[in-house]
């Protein structure tokens, strides 16, 4: 973890500054086309997420079985928690001072929408807390990462 | 070390324990809880069924070990404990996902080794995890 390292002077580590830059521009891009690839997967509506979660008997559309659902959120957990621990430390790294609330938001909102995913499965209430918490630990993972890119200008 | 990043690896650790109890749960849905279930489920599969298994655990698991285990090397002072456990959690990984390869049916009692071996990783895991939230930096 070469950004722990505080004895690295950035400015004089132009070297250091690229691959920060290169890492989380790849994962501006990850968390963009995961939005993509959830909206072609489960769907991003209310609409499309209920038709393919509880299905729709008058389009023919089975429910989703719940494999495929714990599945989905075990390599959603991994993705996000590694995405999120990088851009986190990034971001203190370069700014130690950094407001606490947007790492807990993130991680939160994170950690909610894995377990509003899973009761989805129960209760179709969770579809809307599902899609609001996926895109707002999405969102706020982009405006870390934005924030990095700003500090690293 | 800034406060900042005790909070990020205290979340680190959240979800993964999330996803160490995803993992089990997905285990037991798929092998019925039972020793015979355990046995066909991986009997039945084809080489690249298990491939398909094998090769995202392998991945996962080694990044994952490694940044769990990396925690413990933050402070200079490591004790030859924590050295040995994290070859142990390495070791334990591998063997509970290699030797699905072995599982036949004339050799069905291999499917003890990769049930302890994966109830051993999830052991040590829990405990290197404990030493890292009660490690001061």
């Amino acid at each position: 973890m070469q950004f722990l390292d505080k004895s690295k002077e950035l400015n004089k580590n132009p070297l250091l500054k690229k691959l920060i830059l290169f890492l989380v521009l790849t994962l501006l891009l990850y968390l963009g086309l995961d939005i993509v690839l959830h909206q072609h997967q489960i769907g991003l509506t209310l609409t499309t997420a209920s038709n393919t979660i509880i299905g729709n008997e008058e389009e023919f559309l089975d429910p989703i079985l719940f494999d495929t659902l714990l599945e989905c959120t075990h390599s959603n957990i991994l993705s996000s928690m590694i995405t999120l621990m990088l851009l986190a430390l990034i971001l203190i790294r370069l700014n130690p001072s950094s407001k606490q609330y947007l790492i807990h938001f993130s991680f939160i909102t994170a950690i909610l929408s894995h377990v509003a995913l899973l009761l989805t499965f129960s209760y179709s209430l969770f579809i809307t807390l599902w899609i609001g918490f996926f895109i707002l630990w999405h969102l706020l993972a982009f405006i870390m990462g934005l924030s990095i890119m700003w500090r690293l200008r | 070390m800034n406060k900042l990043y005790n909070i990020v690896i205290r979340y680190f650790l959240l979800m993964l324990l999330m996803l160490l109890i995803t993992g089990v749960w997905m285990l037991l849905l798929h092998t019925s809880l039972s020793i015979e279930s355990f046995t066909d489920y991986y009997v039945q599969k084809s080489i690249f069924g298990l491939l398909e298994v094998v090769t995202p655990h392998l991945f996962a698991m080694g990044t994952v070990i490694f940044i769990l285990t990396h925690f413990l090397s933050l402070k200079n002072k490591n004790s030859s404990f924590e050295s040995k456990t994290t070859l142990i959690l390495f070791s334990l990984m591998l063997i509970s996902n290699l030797s699905m390869f072995f599982i036949s049916e004339t050799m069905a009692w291999l499917v003890w080794i990769k049930i302890i071996s994966t109830f051993l990783f999830l052991i040590f895991s829990l405990f290197i995890m404990w030493r890292v939230v009660n490690r001061q930096y």
